[in-house]
């Protein structure tokens, strides 16, 4: 809500997506078009001994088999070049790649694959942190030392460890001397999907001049087309990538998850496109799973409630390629410790390979995975303190003045925690225990708290940037950076560009499509950042764009620009309304009756970059390393079945220090689809491996994400705090990741809340709470 | 994605029955909920699809003299809209009100539901406890048998080559019954159940004549009974002692699958007593 003359929220994008005519990668059908099909592999762990193609080429309409040996001298390189587009000598997970075809259907493709040989020389999979750190573990990597490393942090020689980031503030051993209590837990989270409603899909053409054109249902078209130059070896500016609607992202689909296979085997069939759809349990096993992450916490604490040390050891099971993990490894030790002032902190966070499929982003980017650790610690001190757990938090948080983990100093127009806490704390005090028992004294009530923050994980040249182009009738088309993968930011930034040109709605139009050759560069369209930073970019070009007006008008009024003012309808000389000119008649310049033009067409194009960021010092793990912080706090009230110890969520809810709601509904929206996807890791969702290291449940019959009964109990509240953020549009800031971050802790502690268990251990299932209840009565 | 195949829909039983007897690699489709999925793997490749849903004789839920007949045909969702379903069978409202999600029960029938012999199907004890009996109908001869004799195995049920499953029997009630089902899933939506539970009573009212009888799915390779545990809990006032051994029995009678995605076996165990009592004291037959 940034004018009261834009009070239409409703979506871009709504009725193309319910009449079905918006139009996604599968939807794309080109002349001539060819069909592949990947052949992986059904283990964890294993050499390639052989593989045979005869059979399968023979097969009619099979236009080309291609073995992943024949990758080799391909390697991706998004930070670490640990990665071919196919395995080429060893399997590393389940579902990775090892051949393709090509035909000229998905049926014959599908058939060709049964037909090639593959003989494997299965080896000892790596399946658990514990088992990848032991002494002797086999090696996922045997030689990390001869891969191109593209920044800092340090890896362990013959060992599974390819990434450490280590945080040290204060001093560590006073900290804990100083404390009169040290309660130490470990908590863990495991891998789970992100679940898009669409699965991934590529369609990779290589032109007889050897340029690659590209669809791709990424979030990240430039970071795209970056890689894949360094994988081909040619320039950027030779692949064109393209991105229609996306069907969900939720960090699934940024970095790069098929586009170098199917660009790689595109290759075999030149001039001709390719498509690839990745089927859904393809898309559980061969793009990237999300969070596997266990967390060491030690902290010291004075009986008065001063939080004096913490000291963390975080690690997460990253899967077979390290890259798409490195920087959730090191925002989980940089951010670990929550919104807390801790005068002492020791951090140390592992990136460990596993044989299971690599780790990426999940929404949320290590701050789900840390929240769940330290929220729940901090609930269980409180307890054993004896002190509200509210308190305890309020007693520690970040606040004006105080520095964070990173060495930032916190300022006022960071947010309003202290007021998100209360906010939370006090619905959830309103909610009497007592009464609901007595409605239904069989079952058991529980409430719990959380306080969150998330900064964005990104890039130090992270730009943004946005088109402003007037057309004949008077209306503006806006392009600009991110992607609509279903968050609804098209929308969003759609109000902006209408707010600061003060054009109504209806004459703003909005490019969705992403065209690498001709659209505005966008870094990615990740971290919760598309409203914020495109946003100022919009900002940006639409200051451009009204200083032309102005310059048009200028010279037909005679008055120099700076004694002009703009309305969004005309332009007039200040103080003289009658003195003034239509906007419509100045954007192509200025026509005289007589046909004499003077002035120029009004195109503008708008930049951000966040300034100042820095990357984290190698010893102390500090730095500028955050452009913006959002705080909050979430809140659960559960109750619980005493026969089946089925949960059933009656509240969740919510307070975020937006900056600025830009749009009410879908901010709403966009917070409560993050607590429901969380309730999902929260209550049911795990990847199961079997002892050999395949994903068992790699399909929805047995990965239960939530269904509309789970939250059909359930009341959802959102509140916004708006304490402006100076470097944000209209002072908004980020919001799209946060209602994840802490909805496992609140369960958690309102588990502990209802029946006294102190569980470490997700999901929270009816089964798990048996476990525990069990143990608890013994 | 589906592999490639054929599709026939024939205009009535016999003619079904004729095709599948013909053709080697036939399969009966009717709601498709099982099959379907199976057509996306190699084994699923050049099936001939067999489409029944056109045949007359397998619909409808018809009451005659001595059972209730169910139409192999029958989709979950009549099966949920049926009134004397609802009120004298009850168990099997119960289970077609948790089957799938509405779209499913909107495709799925009960035959399908059984001919595959799934340990967990949802169905499955309530036909069980029930006693329903399977009519089959092939090329020469039509067969009723039991349900009980009808599943075999896990997946493997006592039906030849050309035999269709046509119409599901429940018997009719000769004195008063009541019953329930219940279940434990791991989310509360479309999941399959990881253990399911269904009690049916005769004669609630008098403990000497009163019945009761306990199937569970999901805990044995097919839907499983226990004489003992029903004997333990049949003629006599239930107190907390009969409980307590009727559960101990039943309990360790059963094996559940350690490899199972859907809850480990020490859960099931505690949830067959734990539903067990439940229901009971849902039926008032236990305080």
């Amino acid at each position: 809500m940034i004018t009261t003359s834009n009070e239409d929220y409703r979506r871009v994008d709504a009725l193309e997506k319910v009449t079905g005519e918006a139009e996604f990668i599968d939807d794309l059908q080109f002349p001539g078009m060819l069909f592949a099909a990947i052949l992986r592999s059904p283990y964890a762990h294993a050499r390639i001994k052989s593989i045979n193609i005869d059979n399968a080429r023979k097969l009619d309409g099979v236009h080309a088999v291609i073995p992943g040996s024949e990758s080799k001298e391909y390697v991706i390189n998004l930070g670490i070049g640990d990665q071919h587009p196919m395995a080429v000598d060893k399997v590393r997970y389940m579902g990775e790649p090892v051949a393709a075809v090509i035909a000229d259907n998905r049926w014959v493709a599908v058939e060709a694959l049964d037909l090639i040989e593959i003989t494997y020389e299965i080896l000892e999979p790596v399946l658990t942190i514990k088992d990848a750190l032991k002494d002797g573990a086999p090696l996922v990597h045997e030689k990390q030392g001869n891969y191109r490393r593209k920044e800092g942090g340090e890896y362990k020689k013959n060992s599974n460890i390819f990434h450490h980031y280590k945080l040290r503030k204060g001093d560590i051993e006073r900290g804990f001397a100083d404390a009169d209590l040290v309660i130490e837990n470990t908590f863990v989270m495991p891998h789970r999907a992100h679940c898009q409603i669409e699965p991934h899909g590529a369609i990779a053409r290589w032109t007889s001049e050897g340029k690659l054109e590209l669809y791709s249902s990424t979030q990240s078209p430039f970071f795209v087309r970056n890689c894949l130059a360094e994988v081909f070896n040619i320039k950027s500016s030779d692949i064109t990538v393209r991105v229609k609607y996306i069907g969900g992202g939720f960090g699934g689909k940024s970095d790069v998850t098929i586009e170098a296979l199917v660009a790689f085997i595109a290759r075999y069939v030149p001039t001709r496109y390719v498509k690839l759809t990745l089927q859904r349990e393809e898309a559980f096993t061969g793009t990237v799973v999300g969070r596997g992450a266990e967390i060491q916490v030690k902290t010291g604490v004075k009986r008065s409630g001063e939080i004096t040390a913490e000291k963390l050891t975080f690690s997460i099971a990253s899967g077979a390629y390290g890259s798409y993990s490195l920087h959730i490894v090191t925002a989980g030790g940089h951010n670990g410790s929550g919104p807390y002032e801790i005068k002492n902190v020791f951090a140390d966070s592992y990136g460990v390979y596993t044989n299971q499929p690599p780790v990426g982003a999940f929404r949320g980017y290590s701050h789900p995975e840390s929240n769940w650790a330290v929220e729940r610690q901090r609930h269980i001190i409180a307890r054993k303190l004896g002190i509200d757990p509210v308190d305890f938090r309020l007693k520690n948080i970040l606040k004006p003045g105080s520095f964070n983990t990173l060495g930032q100093k916190i300022e006022k127009h960071h947010g309003n925690l202290e007021g998100c806490l209360k906010a939370v704390a006090e619905r959830l005090n309103k909610i009497d225990k007592e009464e609901l028992k007595r409605k239904q004294p069989d079952r058991y009530f529980g409430k719990g708290i959380a306080a969150i923050m998330k900064s964005p994980v990104m890039a130090t040249n992270s730009a943004s940037s946005a088109i402003l182009r007037f057309n004949q009738d008077g209306s503006v088309d806006v392009a600009c950076s991110g992607v609509e993968m279903g968050q609804g930011t098209k929308t969003a930034l759609r109000q902006i560009a209408a707010d600061a040109l003060g054009f109504p709605l209806s004459e703003v139009r909005i490019k969705i499509n992403i065209d690498t050759d001709i659209s505005p560069y966008g870094w990615q369209t990740i971290g919760s950042t598309t409203t914020w930073k495109a946003g100022m970019a919009i900002l940006d070009a639409a200051r451009k764009a009204i200083a032309v007006i102005k310059e048009n008008a200028s010279l037909v009024l005679g008055a120099p620009p700076d004694d002009l003012e703009y309305d969004g309808e005309r332009v007039f000389l200040r103080g003289q309304k009658k003195k003034s000119l239509p906007v419509k008649d100045l954007i192509f310049g200025y026509m005289y009756p007589d046909g004499r033009v003077v002035g120029i067409p009004v195109q503008t194009y708008g930049t951000y970059i966040p300034e100042g960021l820095t990357h984290p010092d190698p010893e102390t793990g500090q730095g500028n390393c955050a452009a913006e912080w959002t705080f909050g706090a979430q809140g659960a009230l559960i109750s619980i079945d005493p026969v089946t110890w089925e949960v059933t969520v009656l509240k969740l809810l919510t307070a975020i220090d937006a900056g600025k709601v830009i749009n009410p509904v879908l901010a709403r929206n966009q917070i409560i689809g993050g607590m429901v996807q969380e309730l999902g890791g929260a209550l049911s969702e795990r990847i199961i491996y079997s002892g050999e290291g395949t994903m068992r449940n790699n399909n929805f019959t047995d990965y239960k994400i939530p269904t509309p009964e789970d939250v059909a109990d359930t009341q959802m509240e959102v509140i916004f705090f708006e304490t402006p953020e100076p470097i944000g549009p209209f002072g908004a800031r980020g919001i799209a990741e946060h209602g994840t971050v802490g909805i496992c802790a609140v369960i958690g502690n309102a588990l502990s809340d209802a029946l006294g268990v102190e569980i470490k251990e997700l999901p929270l299932s009816a089964e798990t709470i048996n476990k525990y209840m069990q143990q608890k009565r013994k | 994605m589906f592999r490639r195949f054929e599709y026939v829909s024939p205009l009535n039983l016999q003619e079904a029955i004729q095709t599948l007897t013909k053709h080697e690699q036939a399969v009966v489709f009717a709601g498709g909920t099982d099959l379907l999925p199976g057509l996306r793997l190699k084994s699923g490749s050049k099936k001939l699809l067999v489409d029944i849903k056109r045949c007359p004789e397998l619909k409808g839920i018809k009451e005659e003299q001595d059972h209730l007949s169910i139409g192999a045909l029958t989709t979950i969702r009549e099966i949920q809209q049926n009134q004397l379903i609802k009120e004298k069978y009850r168990a099997l409202w119960d289970a077609a009100n948790v089957f799938g999600c509405l779209e499913i029960r909107n495709r799925a029938t009960v035959g399908g539901n059984i001919v595959h012999a799934s340990p967990g199907a949802e169905s499955g004890t309530p036909l069980f406890a029930f006693e329903a009996e399977v009519e089959i109908t092939g090329l020469q001869e039509r067969r009723v048998v039991p349900i009980r004799e009808f599943w075999l195995d896990a997946g493997k049920v006592d039906l030849g080559s050309g035999e269709i499953v046509s119409r599901i029997l429940l018997p009719k009630h000769e004195r008063e019954v009541d019953s329930r089902y219940a279940r434990v899933s791991r989310v509360k939506g479309m999941d399959l159940a990881a253990l399911g539970i269904t009690v049916v009573v005769i004669d609630p009212g008098s403990p000497d004549t009163r019945e009761i009888r306990v199937a569970l799915s999901a805990v044995e390779r097919t839907p499983y009974r226990n004489s003992e545990a029903e004997a333990i809990l049949s003629h006599r006032e239930l107190d907390d002692s009969i409980i307590a051994f009727a559960k101990e029995r039943l309990i360790a009678s059963i094996h559940p699958r350690e490899t199972s995605l859907r809850a480990r076996p020490e859960y099931k165990r505690a949830m067959v007593g734990n539903l067990l009592e439940r229901l009971l004291k849902e039926m008032g037959v236990y305080r």
